[in-house]
């Protein structure tokens, strides 16, 4: 185990490593500048800006510069977001991003396995059908439109509902923001509704195959509860393959969480993958390739290892 | 079963309501606040180097300058209570108030801004980056020549007589000064405080939290929760703080337009711009105020004079005459925009008449039959048998979009023209420009200062915004002599003469006078929508019905 994680993690720093230098290396190719926003900048002004920022440098003189300043942590100053640098911007808004991401996270798992489990057992009925319903919408419809539409019938028309059923000026489900918890609910749901549907239909098909294996045939003929067949035996078999879903899934959500973030207003990470490179922030974008390379590779040795818990077939 | 959870989870939420009810009280007196979308996170709101709208919204609020802008734009006493200008109109001296205060109740002193406009001229700061508007200040003596890294400190002529006495003498006489000084990059900075602000990566952190901001304006910081929100109070040490009316200013940064529009109807935001035509029929049903205000900017198309084909004058003409601008307008933008049959824009006021009425119109609006004809004749001029394909590059905003199409469907019916649309991001389109790479780019300009020289200056050829790389030695002239002219009536005669030559060559096509859309809570009265970017919104004079 030992041996795998630091083999892991040498991995991991090499990956990081070309992630670094080819991100690099693209950016040379971006068109434009990130001083020209919506105006033609004074070009005496530009160039000063460009000496400032070393920008007029050789590429390789910038490349280990930026190593340089890699090694000791240090990401550099966004070149939009004048005086604040990529790593407390980085500071700042992924908790945010992972606080809404672990709540999706928790909501499509624990909702998608329920939902799935309860279909497969009552295949054809209507509990199957509506499992079917939720998880097509989910998979099927991108997550701009079930984010408005939550936005517009659960914040907007729900909590107008109520507001006037009880006659005070409280809204339940704010329609943007993120001060408390009452902000979090519906942009939680929206964000986990694409995972959810996934997790369900897996878990679904996953709990069928095994319901039919012999093996439970031999339970359920010795005279098992279905409770007991289903929780103790198939259980386990069945959710390993969602498991190795989950690890994927969860970094897409957490760092795929740009639409929902800029529908309700939420001051995550998201909104900085699409802006730095609309606004040529190299620093911030090597910053996010950085950081989202390092996330990734960490979630998946996590997962790796958390499988040779449930599977003790698979050694490191 | 289907039945049974839907109503388990109303159950649940209702119950929820309940709980969560309990924790709050309704409102009771009226209460002096409101909650403004900015849209957009603020880069900073350091004065000296913000440059959009949306930084100047909280600028605005928080800074006040020497002078300020009135309900009509004009130039009205900030923290200078008076002010003389010498005979040769080189001079300016600005005499300061003495109970004007920063929110630290400490005294803003001439010193203040003679050290905040030499910031914005520093051509290479030690803590921060080179100001973006600096140039605004290149009308003071000495100050373009430090700025370009030849001329020293000592020479830019802002002279602090004493803490309440400010001295500038300018290259030229320039009427539109005293709207200049009441741009952010002419506020003022408290440099106490500005150096015992932390320096992290060899940046000041100045401007960019709530903590790390001095002001000396209407209101001050409370806090800045990043892409979240804002808050102001009213600042009880501004000098005027008996006539402020508003005690607390939301700034929320909603990105997403349709949100936006949501927090509005629920009663969230008290003040939300349109950009949907279908949403201002929607709320003007209801009960909201739906205002629209002239923006200053002027909607174009550059057109490379360069270009093998648009170094054509008629082609070029017959491209401008063949739009249908009142069409465009009424039709797709579906708001009170102007046809642009000049350039400058309407906003412009010398000595109380707008330049547009005493300009007047330069050429006829959906003219086919001359543009026709222009077309004809240039195609001749240039030996050609019919136009080759044509190409325009647009930003990627949805409007740029909608109107370059309209364009593009103009230009096919009118004259069979066809012109290819090449969307891009608007640094790569600069860069095109610039490089000469284009023939046409649809572009927006707003002057920096009220004055029609702000617009005509970018058809002089010496000028970097002239990315038509248009060229008359007429003009030029023109331009140049205006800008020595004492006497005010000759000097706009000038500069008529200069759009006449200029449109009769048409370098670029005018198309239309941007207006924007917004809608007012009904509770909110006298919020200021300015025409020009400082006073884009303004709350000196707002409260809450």
């Amino acid at each position: 185990m030992v041996c795998f994680i630091i083999k892991r993690l040498a991995f991991s720093l090499i990956t990081i490593w070309a992630v670094v230098t080819i991100t690099f290396v693209l950016l040379q190719f971006l068109p434009g500048d990130p001083f020209t926003n919506d105006k033609i900048v004074h070009p005496q002004i530009l160039e000063n800006l460009k000496e400032k920022y070393r920008l007029d440098a050789p590429w390789h003189e910038r490349y280990t510069t930026y190593l340089k300043g890699l090694i000791k942590g240090d990401l550099g100053i966004s070149m939009v977001y004048r005086n604040r640098s990529v790593t407390s911007i980085i500071k700042r808004t992924f908790p945010i991003s992972l606080n809404l991401g672990i709540r999706a996270f928790i909501i499509a798992v624990f909702v998608g396995l329920l939902l799935g489990l309860l279909s497969a057992l009552y295949k054809n009925k209507t509990i199957d059908h509506f499992t079917l319903t939720i998880s097509m919408i989910g998979v099927a419809v991108p997550g701009f439109i079930i984010g408005t539409l939550f936005q517009y019938f659960i914040c907007y028309k729900l909590s107008g509902i109520i507001q006037e059923f009880t006659g005070t000026t409280f809204r339940l489900f704010p329609i943007t923001g993120w001060e408390g918890f009452r902000h979090t609910i519906v942009p939680s749901v929206s964000l986990a509704f694409g995972a959810l549907g996934m997790i369900a239909r897996m878990m679904r098909e996953s709990m069928i195959n095994t319901l039919s294996q012999r093996y439970i045939v031999s339970a359920k003929s010795k005279g098992l509860k279905q409770s007991e067949i289903v929780l103790k035996h198939a259980l386990k078999n069945a959710i390993l393959p969602v498991i190795s879903l989950l690890g994927p899934l969860f970094t897409s959500i957490i760092l795929g969480s740009f639409v929902i973030e800029n529908i309700f207003s939420i001051p995550g990470m998201g909104q900085h993958f699409v802006t730095s490179i609309k606004t040529g922030d190299y620093t911030m974008v090597l910053g996010l390739s950085i950081f989202t390379s390092f996330v990734v590779v960490m979630i998946n040795t996590f997962t790796d290892i958390l499988y040779t818990f449930v599977d003790p077939r698979v050694r490191l | 079963m289907k039945q049974r959870t839907y109503y388990s989870m109303m159950l649940i939420l209702l119950m929820l309501a309940v709980v969560l009810m309990s924790g709050c009280s309704s409102a009771g007196a009226i209460s002096q606040e409101i909650t403004i979308n900015l849209g957009d996170e603020p880069y900073t709101i350091d004065p000296q180097l913000v440059f959009d709208v949306t930084s100047m919204r909280v600028v605005n609020a928080i800074f006040e300058g020497l002078v300020r802008k009135d309900k009509n734009g004009q130039p009205m006493e900030g923290v200078a209570g008076s002010w003389e200008i010498s005979d040769d109109k080189l001079t300016y001296t600005f005499n300061l108030r003495s109970d004007a205060k920063w929110w630290d109740g400490t005294k803003v002193t001439s010193n203040h801004f003679k050290e905040a406009w030499l910031r914005a001229i520093d051509p290479q700061p030690e803590n921060h980056e080179p100001s973006y508007m600096g140039y605004l200040l290149f009308y003071i003596e000495g100050a373009e020549e430090y700025a370009y890294g030849e001329g020293n400190k000592e020479d830019v002529a802002i002279i602090a007589k004493d803490e309440e006495t400010l001295l500038v003498t300018l290259k030229n006489p320039t009427p539109y000064f005293l709207d200049l000084v009441s741009n952010s990059v002419f506020m003022p900075v408290n440099t106490e405080f500005y150096n015992n602000q932390p320096v992290e990566n060899g940046v000041t952190t100045y401007g960019a939290f709530a903590e790390t901001i001095m002001g000396n304006g209407p209101f001050k910081i409370t806090s800045w929760n990043t892409s979240q929100n804002i808050t102001l109070e009213k600042n009880r040490s501004y000098w005027n703080s008996n006539n402020i009316q508003l005690e607390k200013v939301n700034f929320k940064m909603i990105n997403d337009n349709i949100a936006a529009f949501t927090a509005f109807k629920a009663g969230e935001i008290d003040v939300v711009d349109i950009t949907q035509v279908m949403q201002k029929d929607e709320l003007k049903k209801s009960n909201y105020y739906v205002g629209s205000y002239d923006a200053g900017v002027t909607q174009y198309i550059s057109m490379n004079n360069e270009d093998p084909v648009l170094k054509n004058t008629n082609i070029r003409k017959a491209l401008a005459y063949s739009l249908d601008r009142k069409t465009l307008i009424q039709k797709i933008v579906g708001n009170k925009s102007q046809e642009a049959l000049g350039f400058v824009s309407p906003v412009v006021k010398v000595e109380g008449v707008t330049f547009r009425d005493r300009a007047g119109k330069m050429f006829s609006d959906n003219d086919v039959d001359t543009a026709k004809d222009l077309l004809e004749r240039g195609l001749n001029e240039l030996g050609l048998s019919s136009l080759p394909k044509l190409s325009l590059l647009l930003d990627d905003k949805e409007t740029s979009k909608r109107d370059a199409q309209a364009f593009q469907e103009m230009w096919r019916k009118n004259l069979g023209v066809e012109v290819e649309l090449l969307v891009m991001p608007f640094d790569v389109m600069a860069d095109r420009m610039m490089q000469k790479n284009y023939q046409l780019s649809l572009l927006m300009w707003s002057g920096d200062f009220n004055d029609p020289l702000a617009y005509l200056d970018i058809f002089n050829s010496y000028n970097f915004f002239n990315v038509a790389f248009y060229s008359n030695d007429k003009v030029d002239n023109l331009l140049e002599i205006s800008i020595y002219e004492k006497d005010e009536v000759k000097r706009i005669d000038m500069l008529i003469e200069a759009e006449k030559i200029v449109m009769d060559e048409m370098p670029i096509c005018p198309v239309y006078f941007l207006w924007l859309d917004y809608a007012v809570n009904p509770r909110v009265q006298n919020l200021i929508r300015g025409n020009s970017p400082i006073q884009d919104i303004d709350l000196y004079w707002t409260y809450i019905q």
